[in-house]
C-alpha cells in the first residue's frame, strides 16, 4: 500500500530535527528507526511506538517521526549530495549525521520509487493493485449448458488516501473492448515517453 | 537320428499352440475387451474355458454390434430349442458374411469347444473398429481437458460428505484414503490481492564487484527477510509476484524500445537514456507552460463571457435561472444574500409595503445595479484597452532601448580607434614610418605563416580523407552488424515462442498421460508379445539347426552314393576284365551285380518307410485335432436337439390341431 499521506507532509526544514530529542537514542538504534521510517514511506506501515515508549512521550515521538521523514524525503527529492545533507544536519552530532548518510545512500532508490508512485497517483483515483479470476459459467436456471467464460476483475483504487475496491464482471466481448482501450492508452503513453 | 529331430520339432509346435498359460493371457485380453464393450461377465470368469453358452452368445452379439452391421439378435439366449437354433444360425451367417473362413454353424455357439470359440472371437476382435484407440492417441483440446477436470472436481465434491466450515481452515481439507491429498474447496480461503514494494539484496551474487559499504551494512543489519517485509503475512505472495512482474515488464519494455529506437540511434545505452531524459523533461516543462498559458487565457475568456452575459440579461429580464460562469454565479449569490437580508429586515419591521410596491422597488434596484454593472464593465474594458496599449508601448520602448545600447557600443568602438589616431597625430611623420614598418613586418609574417600553414595543411588533408574513408567503411560495417543483431533478436524471440509452445504441449501430454488409466492389460499385451517374439526366435534357431543338419545328411548321402557308384564302376571294370580269363571271377562279378541291385532296393525301402512314417504322424495329428472337436459328442447333441425340436414341433402341431 502506497498511501500518498507520507509524501504529503511537505518539507519541514531540517532545523526542526532536534538534537535534544534525537540524541536520546544512540546511533545503532537511531539507524534502525530510520530504516523503519523508510519502510513506512514505502509500505505504509508506521513504526511501532512500543520499543521507544520509554524514550519519548507520544508528542515527541510524532515530532521525531514526521520531522525525520520529511527530511529523508527532502534529501532524496532534492538529490542532495553528502555535503548537502550534512549542511542541513549541522544541529546534530556526528553519530546521527552518519546514520542519516548511511540510510539515505542505501535507501535512496526505495524512497525515490515511493515518491514517483505518489506523484503518479496524483489524480483522484489511482490504481494500486488488480486481481482477476476467470470463471466458467456452466449452466443457468434456464439453459442447461452455457459454457461461457466471465472475467472477474478486482481493482484496488486509492481515492485520496482511502483504499477502495471495485469489482467488475466482464463477458468475453467486454474484456476484448477493455483490452483494446487499454492498449490504445498504452500507445499514447509510449508515444509520450519516446 | 534324422527323423527323431523332425519329430521333436513338430512336438514343439504342438506344445506352443496348446500352451495353457499363454492362452490364458490371450483370454484375459478377450475378457477385458468384452467387459469394455459392455458384456456382463462375472468376476470369476478367468478364461474362455469358463464361458457358458449364454456368455458366448452375448459376447458374439456385442462384438457384432460394435462392428456395426445392424445385428438384431438379442444377446440373451431364449429358452426354446428352435429359437436357440435360430439364434445360432443367425450368428454363424453374420460371421460368415463378415468373412470368417472356417467351419462354423449353430453348434459352434451352442455346443462350444474352446478352440473354435477362440478362433471366432479372435476374428471378431480383429474386425472391431480401432477408432477409440486412435481418438485417444490424438492430443485433446484444452477445453476438453478443462471440462473434464471441472467434471472431476464436481464429482469429487458431490461424493464427499459435508463438513462444517470450521473443520476446513481456508477451505482446505484432506481427501482420499490411500494417497492422502489435501484439497482446496471453494473460494472461502482466498485473500485479496494486495501488494507492497519489497526489497532484496542486489549485486551480491557477483563477488568480483564490490558492493558499497552502506549497502552492505544495510543488507547485513537492517534488511528484513522477505516474508516479514510486507505489513501482513498474506501480502507476501502478491508482493513477490508484483515485484517479479515489474522487473519483467520493465525489462521487456526497455528491450523493445532499445530495439526500435535505441539501436538505430547508435548511442550507448547511457547516452540514449540521458538524451531521452532531457527530451522528456523538456516536454513536461513545455506542457506545464502551455497549461499555465491556457489558464490565463481562460481567465480573460471568462471576462469576455461576463460581458456577453450582461448583454444577454439586458434582453431577457427576469427570465429566471441562466447558466453562467463562476463570476455570474457568485454575483447571483451575493444578490440572493442581499435580498435575504433585506427580506429579514422587512420581516422584522412592520410589513406596510404591498407586493406590487416591493416588486417595483426590486426592479428599480435591479435596474440600478445593472447600470452600475455596465458602468464597471465599461471601465474595465477601457482599462483593458489601455493596458494593452501600455504593454505595446513597453515592448516598443524595450526595443528602442536595445537599439540604443547597441548603437552606444558601436560608437564606443569608433571613439577608441579615433582617439588612438588622434594620439598619434602630433609626431605624424615618425609615426607613419613606424606604422609602415609594423605593417610590413606583419605582412611578411602573414606570408610566412601562410607558407607554414600550407606545409601543415597538405598532410592533414590527406589524413582527413583517409579517416573519412575509414569511417565510411566502419559505418557500413556497423550497419550490417546492426541488421544482424536485429535478425538475431527476432530469431531469439521466435525460438523462445516455439519453446514455450512446445512446453505447453508437453505439459498437456504429460498431464494426459498421468490421467490415463495405467492398464494392467497393456503390460500383459507387451509381455505376451515379447514372449511370442522370443519363442519365434527360438523356433527359428531350431529350424535353422535342423535345416543345416538335413543338408549335412543330404550331402553325406550324395557323397556316399557318388563313392558307391565310383567304387562299383571301378570294381565292375576290374572284375569284368578278369572275368574273361577266370571262371571264379565271373561268378564274383555276377554276385557283385546282384549285391548292387539288392542294396539299391534296400535303400528304396528305407526311404519309403520314412515317407510312411511321416504320413502316419500327419494322420495322428489330424486325429488329435478331430478328437478335440468332439464331433461324436456334438453329433449326439445335434441328434438330441433334432429330437427335441421334433417333439416341440409335434407339441405345437398338437396344439394347433387342438385349436
Amino acid at each position: 500500500m502506497r498511501t500518498a499521506a507520507p509524501v504529503k507532509g511537505r518539507t519541514i526544514m531540517a532545523a526542526e530535527l532536534r538534537q535534544d530529542l534525537l540524541g536520546k537514542v544512540d546511533g545503532d538504534r537511531f539507524e534502525t528507526l530510520l530504516h523503519e521510517i523508510v519502510d513506512w514511506v514505502c509500505r505504509g506501515a508506521a513504526p511501532s511506538y512500543q520499543p521507544y515508549s520509554q524514550t519519548w512521550d507520544l508528542d515527541s515521538w510524532w515530532h521525531v517521526l514526521n520531522s525525520t521523514k520529511s527530511f529523508l524525503l527532502l534529501a532524496v527529492k532534492e538529490n542532495l549530495s553528502k555535503d548537502g545533507v550534512l549542511e542541513h544536519l549541522t544541529g546534530l552530532d556526528s553519530d546521527h549525521q552518519q546514520c542519516f548518510l548511511q540510510v539515505i545512500t542505501s535507501r535512496k532508490e526505495d524512497i525515490r520509487l515511493a515518491l514517483i508512485s505518489a506523484t503518479a497517483a496524483i489524480s483522484q483515483g489511482a490504481l494500486e493493485d488488480l486481481d482477476w479470476q476467470v470463471k466458467l459459467v456452466l449452466s443457468s436456471d434456464k439453459i442447461s449448458s452455457v459454457q461461457k467464460p466471465v472475467l472477474g476483475l478486482d481493482l484496488a483504487v486509492n481515492k485520496e488516501g482511502q483504499r477502495e475496491s471495485l469489482s467488475l464482471e466482464l463477458s468475453q466481448e467486454e474484456v476484448a473492448s477493455l483490452v483494446t482501450q487499454l492498449e490504445a492508452a498504452n500507445k499514447v503513453v509510449t508515444q509520450m515517453k519516446t | 537320428m534324422n527323423f527323431g529331430r523332425v519329430k521333436r520339432l513338430s512336438r514343439g509346435k504342438v506344445q506352443v499352440s496348446h500352451d495353457g498359460s499363454k492362452m490364458e493371457e490371450v483370454d484375459n485380453i478377450f475378457i477385458h475387451t468384452l467387459r469394455e464393450i459392455g458384456c456382463g461377465l462375472d468376476d470369476d470368469v478367468q478364461s474362455l474355458k469358463h464361458f457358458s453358452t449364454e456368455n458366448i452368445v452375448e459376447a458374439t452379439v456385442k462384438c457384432l454390434r460394435v462392428i456395426g452391421d445392424g445385428v438384431n439378435i438379442s444377446p440373451a439366449l431364449p429358452p426354446g430349442m428352435s429359437a436357440r437354433y435360430r439364434v445360432g444360425t443367425q450368428l454363424a451367417t453374420s460371421c460368415q458374411e463378415l468373412g470368417f473362413r472356417g467351419d462354423i454353424g449353430y453348434q459352434t455357439f451352442l455346443y462350444s469347444n474352446e478352440a473354435d470359440i477362440r478362433r471366432v472371437l479372435m476374428f471378431l476382435m480383429e474386425k472391431m473398429p480401432k477408432e477409440t484407440a486412435e481418438a485417444a492417441s490424438e492430443p485433446m483440446g484444452k477445453s476438453a481437458m478443462l471440462k473434464r477436470s471441472i467434471a472431476a472436481e464436481l464429482d469429487k465434491q458431490m461424493k464427499s460428505a459435508w463438513t462444517p466450515s470450521y473443520c476446513k481452515q481456508d477451505g482446505l481439507c484432506w481427501r482420499g484414503t490411500k494417497p492422502r491429498q489435501w484439497h482446496r474447496e471453494g473460494l472461502s480461503g482466498v485473500k485479496r490481492f494486495h501488494s507492497c514494494p519489497v526489497r532484496s539484496p542486489e549485486g551480491v551474487g557477483d563477488i568480483t564487484k564490490k558492493t558499497p559499504k552502506e549497502f552492505k551494512r544495510y543488507y547485513d543489519k537492517h534488511l528484513q527477510p522477505l516474508t516479514s517485509q510486507p505489513p501482513q503475512g498474506s501480502q507476501v505472495v502478491p508482493s513477490v509476484l508484483e515485484a517479479n512482474e515489474l522487473s519483467v515488464t520493465a525489462q521487456q519494455e526497455w528491450e523493445t524500445e532499445w530495439n526500435q529506437h535505441g539501436l538505430p540511434s547508435r548511442l550507448s545505452q547511457e547516452d540514449y537514456k540521458a538524451r531521452k531524459r532531457q527530451r522528456l523533461e523538456k516536454r513536461i516543462s513545455d506542457q506545464l507552460r502551455q497549461a499555465i498559458q491556457q489558464e490565463t487565457s481562460k481567465a480573460t475568456a471568462g471576462r469576455d463571457l461576463l460581458q456577453m452575459l450582461s448583454s444577454f440579461t439586458d434582453r431577457g429580464v427576469g427570465k429566471g435561472v441562466t447558466k453562467g460562469s463562476r463570476f455570474t454565479h457568485t454575483e447571483k449569490l451575493q444578490f440572493a444574500q442581499d435580498e435575504e437580508t433585506a427580506a429579514q429586515m422587512m420581516g422584522e419591521g412592520p410589513r406596510v409595503d404591498t407586493e406590487e410596491e416591493m416588486q417595483r422597488k426590486r426592479e428599480e434596484e435591479v435596474e440600478q445595479l445593472r447600470g452600475q454593472l455596465e458602468e464597471v464593465t465599461g471601465q474595465l474594458q477601457s482599462l483593458d484597452v489601455e493596458m494593452k496599449k501600455f504593454t505595446a508601448g513597453i515592448q516598443q520602448m524595450e526595443e528602442k532601448v536595445n537599439t540604443e545600447v547597441r548603437g552606444r557600443s558601436d560608437k564606443e568602438e569608433a571613439y577608441k580607434v579615433k582617439k588612438r589616431t588622434l594620439d598619434l597625430l602630433p609626431d605624424a611623420e615618425n609615426n607613419i614610418t613606424k606604422l609602415q614598418g609594423v605593417v610590413d613586418g606583419s605582412s611578411q609574417r602573414l606570408v610566412n605563416l601562410a607558407q607554414q600553414w600550407e606545409k601543415h595543411r597538405v598532410p592533414l588533408i590527406q589524413q582527413y580523407r583517409e579517416l573519412k574513408e575509414l569511417n565510411a567503411n566502419r559505418e557500413s560495417q556497423s550497419e550490417k552488424k546492426l541488421e544482424e543483431i536485429k535478425s538475431l533478436r527476432e530469431k531469439m524471440k521466435e525460438v523462445a515462442d516455439e519453446a514455450r509452445g512446445k512446453d505447453d504441449v508437453y505439459k498437456q501430454l504429460a498431464s494426459e498421460y498421468e490421467r490415463m488409466t495405467k492398464d494392467v492389460n497393456r503390460g500383459a499385451y507387451t509381455k505376451r508379445i515379447m514372449e511370442i517374439v522370443g519363442n519365434i526366435k527360438k523356433q527359428k534357431e531350431e529350424i535353422d539347426k535342423i535345416l543345416i543338419d538335413t543338408r549335412d545328411v543330404q550331402k553325406e548321402i550324395n557323397q556316399l552314393t557318388g563313392k558307391l557308384d565310383r567304387t562299383f564302376a571301378v570294381t565292375d571294370e576290374l572284375i569284368f576284365r578278369d572275368a574273361k580269363k577266370d571262371e571264379a571271377v565271373r561268378k564274383a562279378y555276377k554276385s557283385l551285380a546282384a549285391l548292387h541291385e539288392n542294396c539299391e532296393q534296400l535303400i528304396k525301402t528305407v526311404e519309403e518307410t520314412g515317407g510312411i512314417l511321416r504320413e502316419i504322424r500327419d494322420l495322428e495329428d489330424q486325429i488329435e485335432t478331430e478328437g478335440a472337436k468332439k464331433t461324436t459328442q456334438n453329433l449326439d447333441r445335434i441328434q438330441g436337439d433334432f429330437k427335441q425340436m421334433k417333439q416341440e414341433n409335434s407339441s405345437i402341431m398338437a396344439k394347433l390341431k387342438g385349436k
